[in-house]
Parts: C-alpha cells; structure tokens; sequence
C-alpha cells in the first residue's frame, strides 16, 4: 500500500471519534475500498502515485467522512465529552488553587502562631485546616495531571498522523 | 454500489465514494441491510445484502417514492 494511502488512513483514525469497534470496521472497509481503487487505477496505466491520488480524491476528504460518519447521538456524546472535560479542569483548578493558597496560609499561621491568639470555637483549628487543605491538594493535582496526559496523549495521535482537519470537537 | 449510483442518476449522485459506508452502516444498524466479511483472494471485502425488513421497506419507499415524484411531475409540468 503507498505511503499516500497509510497517510489518509492515519489521518481518518486521529480524527473519528466513534467506539473502537466502529473505528476499526471503518478503517478496514476505508483500505480495503482504497486498496481495490488504487489496483484498478494501476490497471488502467495510472502510476502508484497517481492511482493512489486519484483513489483518495474519490473517496473524500477526511473531514467530509468524518462528517458523514458523525450520527446526532455521536455529536451529543462529543459535546457531553468535552463539557465534562471541561468541568473537570475548572475543579481541577479551584482545588489546586485552594490547596496553594491554604498551603501558604497554614504556613504563615503556624509560622505566627495566629491559631493560638485565636481560640475562637467556630473557627477551625490549624490541623483541621491543614487536612481540608491536603485533601485539596491530593484531589486536585492529580485531576490537572490527568487531564494534561489526556491532551498530551490526544495532541500527540494527531501530530504523528499530521491531520489536516482539526478536530470539530472542543477537547 | 457506487458506481451503479453515478450511473444510474447519470451523474446526478456522484458522491464522494467514503460517505456512502455511514449510510450502510446507518441502514444496518436500522436493521434493513446486513453485512459480512467475505475472503477473496488477497483480501477481504465487506458484503452487503438487504434483509427481509430491508426488502419491505425498499418496496414502500419506492411506492411513496413514485407517488411524491407523480405529485411533482403534475404540479411542475403544469402550465403556468
């Protein structure tokens, strides 16, 4: 198969967002269209070049079969993916900003010894402030961690298969 | 298929070849056509067939078909 094919099929792969089982029936009925095409052009005197431009240009752009491929229920499920991924950032975020700041303030409360010139009953106690704000930390670093694997990993599909349709989905 | 449809509507369908699978794939799911894997030689080819359900729903659509394409022909070739 020319290096032009494996290209286009790189390139399909990066950018369906359907089920694995999907993605892979896809792709299988994509080479083996492309495959057949590719042979007829040859048999027709086109060169491995030109028959696999021509067999690619007849199948479509990227973008036009992803479009084609995208059901509503597949959109719904990529707009609810990429609001949940979003969601997940922000509490990613607040609980790590709280974990600095509360890090800083247990830090100067202790360094002062605030807690001890406060014995106010309804506020907390320097260690029932420094549990919130290590559960804070704990929840939150990890969220933000994992979040920028998941784009890492996803930015790092599609720079290798060189996509040239951007994802129509936010992240 | 592809090209029985280019054919067929003399050119009028010549569809980029790749958008023509989500619609089996849709037409499948709806359970109207049913596919399967068949070996030939140096390679494997999708095959697809309609099913009982799929035969049916052909005949009717076609029947509503030529029904609206009557209506059509009678108002647009109606003299203005």
């Amino acid at each position: 198969m020319t290096s032009l094919v494996e290209d286009y099929l790189r390139q399909l792969r990066a950018s369906l967002r359907s089920r694995p089982e999907e993605t892979s029936r896809i792709l299988a009925e994509a080479e083996d269209h492309l495959r057949e095409s590719v042979a007829a052009g040859r048999a027709a005197g086109l060169t491995e070049t030109e028959a696999a431009e021509a067999a690619i240009s007849s199948f479509g752009t990227v973008r036009a079969v992803v479009r084609a491929h995208q059901t509503p229920g597949s959109q719904a499920a990529a707009a609810l993916h990429g609001l949940i991924m979003a969601i997940w950032l922000l509490a990613g975020t607040v609980l790590t900003s709280v974990f600095a700041i509360g890090l800083v303030v247990v830090v100067v409360i202790a360094a002062t010894g605030g807690h001890d010139r406060r014995p106010d009953p309804t506020h907390p106690s320097l260690g029932q402030l420094s549990y919130f704000v290590v559960v804070c930390g704990l929840l939150g670093l990890p969220m933000i961690a994992a979040f920028l694997r998941r784009s890492r990993s996803r930015g790092e599909v599609e720079r290798r298969a060189g996509t040239e349709s951007a994802p129509e989905h936010p992240q | 298929l592809i090209a029985a449809l280019r054919d067929h509507s003399e050119g009028a369908f010549d569809l980029p070849e790749g958008t023509v699978y989500p619609a089996l794939h849709r037409l499948e799911a709806a359970g109207l056509l049913a596919s399967d894997w068949a070996e030939a030689p140096g390679r494997r080819r999708r095959v697809y067939a309609l099913t009982g359900k799929g035969a049916a729903a052909l005949t009717a659509e076609q029947a509503q078909w030529r029904r609206f394409a009557a209506g059509m022909r009678a108002v647009v070739g109606w003299p203005a």
